[in-house]
């Protein structure tokens, strides 16, 4: 979590690869398009919901998983995998939290490394 | 000659779409032909199975071609071109689906592209000039119409040596083909669904690559099929059996992959059973004629709902009582009540609806589905309101089925021993994943439904449109659905078992019939008669209630909801405490960023945050209050939620941190009364017929419940071992009630010894809360505090010696020897089992002793006496507040008088 800490500390500069969400939205797993976000007392993670096996939204929970509702695979609630096919887990995205202005801010496109 | 004429009438059909079809947005333009094109819907549905047809056809010629050996008979080119074009036929019957861009779609066609790109050397190229860039259709659109069509129909000509199929052929393969297209018209996912298939030509494919965590082994093997497949001519006729026993082989075990993929998988790609996938959507619009909506709905204009058309709202544009983030023009009515937004036939456009979303059998469909309240979906099936684990624990222990009281049931587990018949008879329409099938508020005879059986609330105007309109009328006002959520929903289940929610509004439960209770008087302001016929008279009520609070004020989410981990009891549950807000000094807050994401949210939602603002948590820290915070001199304020003042909770008194009473929950001072059944007999008469609410039928056999008494006093106290926030546990004082004291016949029948019976006394928060507490003598000397049942409790001194005696007011029970009001024998050390939960129990001989010591005093000295108010500051010193005509009490055993027992 100190990852997903540290990126939360900035706000992303606005680009067009740039999506902002109402925070106070984001309870639990909440699934946008492209990304899926983990909010919980943990902490806060940004995923792309794009599966790293063949592309298919990842767009539904089983319990505390993820799953791609084409070729069946799952992810944990830190994107990694727990079950195939897919080999890599979900790609994090860098993300902003603007408390005050209740905003999200994510950055699309772009890997967090 | 069949596969061509079904192209044509592919071709001709697709020519017919044209007009209507717009690839720079072709799901609008799709869902506005299925809306307001009857002629289109058709024409796509011809255009269809004609295209299934040909791919059908086409591949029964390829392998009639290859039984029949006749791969040498052509020119090696004719052959190559014949070959080639098989991928080409494969993508334009892809491409048509992808063109439909709906949910489907759009999931297929990521997977296309980084297929494509997985091509040697050419891959990037592939993805580029096959599938364009981006969400634009319009180069697969090209392809599919132009470049894919053109190359079919030039190798057709080529292979059957005529421009155009006979008329013959066009006679035999139109009557099918418009039968199917009247009868089962495609229709178009409007979201996507829990699992996607592709196409069924290419689920093989699909489970193929569940298989796969490389998918380019799928490009390698596709190619060299293919390769296989052109080179076949040329190979030595001594290869030609291994070549085809190969290409055999490959054939059975792709058609095997697709038998698999379309029959035996179900969500998230898991194993299921072609029952459950038939009985899952369809693909289809219909499986009968379709019949053209009427005109004036046709003309009727579809609003678009966060980029989607809504058809729904042509008929029900006019709903109103939403708050605006369940607004139909925000989120549509689909996506609550499923069926299907586009069309506005109305048989089809309810087909598949649900008319409660809150049911947790569709829930992760509605409320749960992926961009709407995930969590709380999730979170809500292992809930307690949902399992009834201590209710099903509790009764398999009653009934002898289970000696651990702190084992972890769910209510949808139960089968058929002689504890879940009884349950599913009596006990099992109190949870939330009973079915709702009616519209209506929860009450005492409807129950269930999920996360509408709290969040629905009907307001005067949506009541008076349930009550005026008939089931077939399109309704104009929608009960709200929100975090407000009514105390009336919490009351249909909570006024059974422990009674909390009639008791907390101040009614008790008679056994009087409505005449009896007519004629009583008092009636009718006395007394309340619920909806399912129990006549409840007028007792004090909680005095939160009286200060407008309803459950959720005080009943945090994650505690109503559960928080994601199994519990077996209610108790473990519970997160807050009184002196959350009833601190004797500073409560413990956060400010609104500390706050668990869910607080968050209800905050925001109720519009309680402010600059600066600290939120009230509970001591145990593990929940916080979204409508409780601290006002400018640090104590706590409380924002109702059905009321727009504020309350300000007292501090609790300075007796409640005295040394002596550290142990005393606060209710056990603070519950003038609790409503107890003392004698109850509960058989099984077989002759009659019972519901079993879990399978929805009556079935032989019925349980019957007597009660012969009901009383509402004071409760008794008791010891539990509850958690503490550190992670360990500690015994405290608390309240408990006859949970029952029992006779229960079992279907066997007494002649056969199948007579038990039970006292168990369960750990009881009454919600009867008052301001002031019991005085010392309601304890200290009252025997149905310390559980010895009703009756004269009596301190006889005699001369220099004394001893307390019990006259009970009940005769004792044959079973047991017990007063019938009893939990324990006067002055007797308890003995095995005797609460409903593991870690509850009765008073201690030494505890007994203690408080009849203390109660001793009080026989002779007011409560308020200085000499007690010694003893209470330190219990361990009382002899030195012994005055010379003190006379403490001998016991029974005549063994001590307490000495060296006061701690």
């Amino acid at each position: 979590m100190d990852r997903i800490a540290r990126s939360a500390e900035s706000i992303p500069e606005e680009s067009e690869t740039t999506l902002t969400v109402p925070w106070s939205a984001a309870t639990g797993i909440h699934f946008y398009d492209p990304m899926i976000v983990v909010n919980s007392t943990g902490g806060v993670a940004v995923f792309s919901s794009k599966c790293p096996h063949l592309g298919c939204r990842i767009n539904r929970t089983e319990g505390q998983e993820l799953v791609c509702p084409c070729h069946g695979s799952r992810f944990n609630l830190q994107g990694e995998v727990v079950q195939g096919p897919a080999m890599r887990g979900l790609r994090s995205l860098p993300f902003g939290l603007d408390r005050a202005k209740d905003a999200l801010h994510v950055t699309l496109g772009s890997s967090q490394t | 000659m069949l596969a061509f004429a079904a192209f044509v009438l592919c071709a001709a059909t697709g020519i017919m779409l044209v007009p209507a079809y717009r690839s720079a947005s072709a799901l609008d333009s799709l869902a506005l032909l299925s809306l307001k094109n009857p002629p289109g819907i058709f024409a796509r549905s011809l255009h269809y199975w004609s295209a299934q047809a040909f791919l059908v056809l086409t591949l029964a010629h390829i392998v009639d071609h290859l039984l029949r050996r006749n791969e040498r008979l052509v020119r090696f080119g004719v052959w190559l071109r014949l070959a080639l074009t098989i991928p080409v036929i494969i993508a334009v019957m892809l491409s048509g689906f992808l063109l439909r861009a709906d949910a489907g779609a759009q999931q297929a066609l990521p997977v296309l592209r980084t297929l494509l790109g997985l091509i040697p050397f050419a891959g990037a190229a592939m993805q580029r000039l096959l599938t364009g860039a981006g969400t634009d259709l319009s180069t697969i659109y090209i392809h599919h119409a132009c470049t894919a069509t053109l190359i079919i129909w030039l190798v057709t000509v080529e292979h059957s040596r005529r421009l155009v199929p006979t008329a013959r052929s066009l006679a035999w393969i139109a009557p099918p083909t418009l039968f199917l297209s009247f009868f089962l018209v495609p229709g178009l996912e409007w979201r996507t669904a829990a699992v996607e298939k592709g196409p069924w030509y290419l689920v093989g494919l699909q489970e193929f690559l569940h298989w796969l965590p490389r998918p380019q082994l799928a490009i390698w093997l596709g190619g060299l099929v293919l390769v296989l497949l052109i080179a076949l001519p040329r190979f030595p006729l001594r290869f030609d059996a291994a070549i085809r026993y190969a290409l055999s082989t490959l054939v059975v075990f792709y058609v095997a992959l697709t038998l698999i993929g379309l029959a035996f998988r179900g969500d998230g790609w898991r194993w299921t059973t072609p029952g459950a996938v038939l009985a899952g959507e369809s693909d289809f619009l219909s499986y009968r004629v379709y019949i053209p909506p009427a005109r004036r709905l046709v003309e009727t204009s579809v609003p678009l709902i966060d980029g989607q058309r809504e058809g729904c709202l042509s008929c029900h544009g006019k709903m109103t009582g939403f708050v605006a983030a369940h607004d139909p023009a925000t989120i549509g009515c689909a996506a609550c009540h499923l069926g299907n937004p586009w069309t506005l036939d109305k048989k089809l456009a309810h087909s598949g609806m649900t008319l409660t979303p809150g049911n947790l059998s569709v829930v992760a469909q509605t409320c749960g589905a992926s961009n709407c309240h995930t969590d709380q979906a999730q979170r809500v099936h292992a809930s307690l309101m949902n399992t009834m684990s201590g209710v099903v624990g509790v009764d398999k222990f009653a009934f002898g089925e289970s000696n651990d009281l702190n084992a972890h049931y769910d209510v949808a587990d139960l089968r058929h021993t002689t504890a879940d018949t009884h349950l599913r008879n009596l006990c099992a329409s109190c949870h939330l994943g009973q079915e709702k099938t009616q519209p209506g508020p929860i009450n005492e005879t409807d129950r269930g439904g999920g996360c509408s059986a709290c969040h629905l609330r009907y307001d005067p105007a949506a009541a008076d449109e349930l009550r005026a309109h008939p089931a077939s009328a399109a309704p104009l006002r929608h009960p709200d659905i929100s975090v407000h959520v009514p105390k009336e929903a919490c009351f249909g289940c909570h006024s059974r078992s422990g009674r909390i929610a009639t008791s907390y509004e101040g009614w008790h439960e008679t056994l009087m019939d409505e005449k009896t209770a007519q004629a009583s008087p008092g009636w009718p302001a006395q007394f309340r008669r619920l909806a399912d016929g129990r006549i409840f008279e007028k007792h004090s009520a909680d005095v939160h209630a009286e200060k407008g609070m309803t459950c959720i004020d005080c009943h945090q989410a994650s505690e109503v909801m559960g928080d994601g981990a199994t519990h077996a009891h209610e108790r473990d549950t519970i997160k807050i405490a009184c002196t959350d807000c009833h601190a004797a000094g500073k409560a413990a807050a956060k400010e609104y960023g500390q706050l668990d994401p869910e607080t968050q949210q209800i905050v925001a939602m109720r519009q309680l945050n402010q600059p600066g603002r600290k939120f009230v948590v509970s001591e145990s820290g593990t929940a916080a209050y979204p409508n409780a915070f601290l006002d400018d001199r640090g104590r706590p304020v409380l924002s109702p939620m059905n009321s727009a003042g504020l309350l300000k909770p007292k501090p609790m008194a300075e007796a409640c941190t005295a040394t002596m009473h550290q142990r005393l929950e606060c209710s056990a001072c603070h519950t003038p009364w609790t409503p107890q059944c003392i004698s109850c007999h509960t058989s099984f008469d077989r002759s009659a017929q019972g519901w079993d609410y879990l399978a929805g039928k009556y079935v032989d056999g019925s349980w019957q419940e007597e009660a012969a008494n009901y009383l509402s006093d004071a409760p008794a106290l008791g010891v539990e071992r509850t958690s503490t926030s550190d992670g360990k546990s500690a015994e405290r004082i608390t309240t408990f009630i006859p949970g029952m004291i029992l006779h229960l016949e079992l279907p066997g029948g007494s002649a056969n010894k199948q007579s038990q019976f039970r006292r168990l006394f369960a750990p009881a928060s009454a919600h009867t809360t008052a301001t002031h507490s019991r005085d010392c003598r309601s304890c200290h000397t009252n025997p149905a505090a310390l559980g010895y049942g009703r009756g004269q409790l009596k301190y006889v001194v005699t001369g220099r010696t004394a001893e307390w005696r019990f006259t009970p007011q009940y005769a004792a029970s044959p079973e047991d020897g017990l007063p019938s009001d009893a939990w324990i024998g006067f002055l007797r050390e308890p003995s095995g089992s005797s609460g409903t939960r593991k870690g509850a129990r009765p008073f201690s001989l030494d505890e007994q002793r203690r408080i009849l010591l203390v109660g001793a005093c009080l026989t002779c000295h007011n409560e308020k006496d200085p000499r007690i108010a010694r003893v209470f500051a330190d219990f361990k010193d009382y002899r030195s507040a012994l005055g010379p005509k003190c006379v403490l009490p001998l016991w029974p055993d005549r063994t001590s008088q307490l000495e060296g027992q006061a701690q």
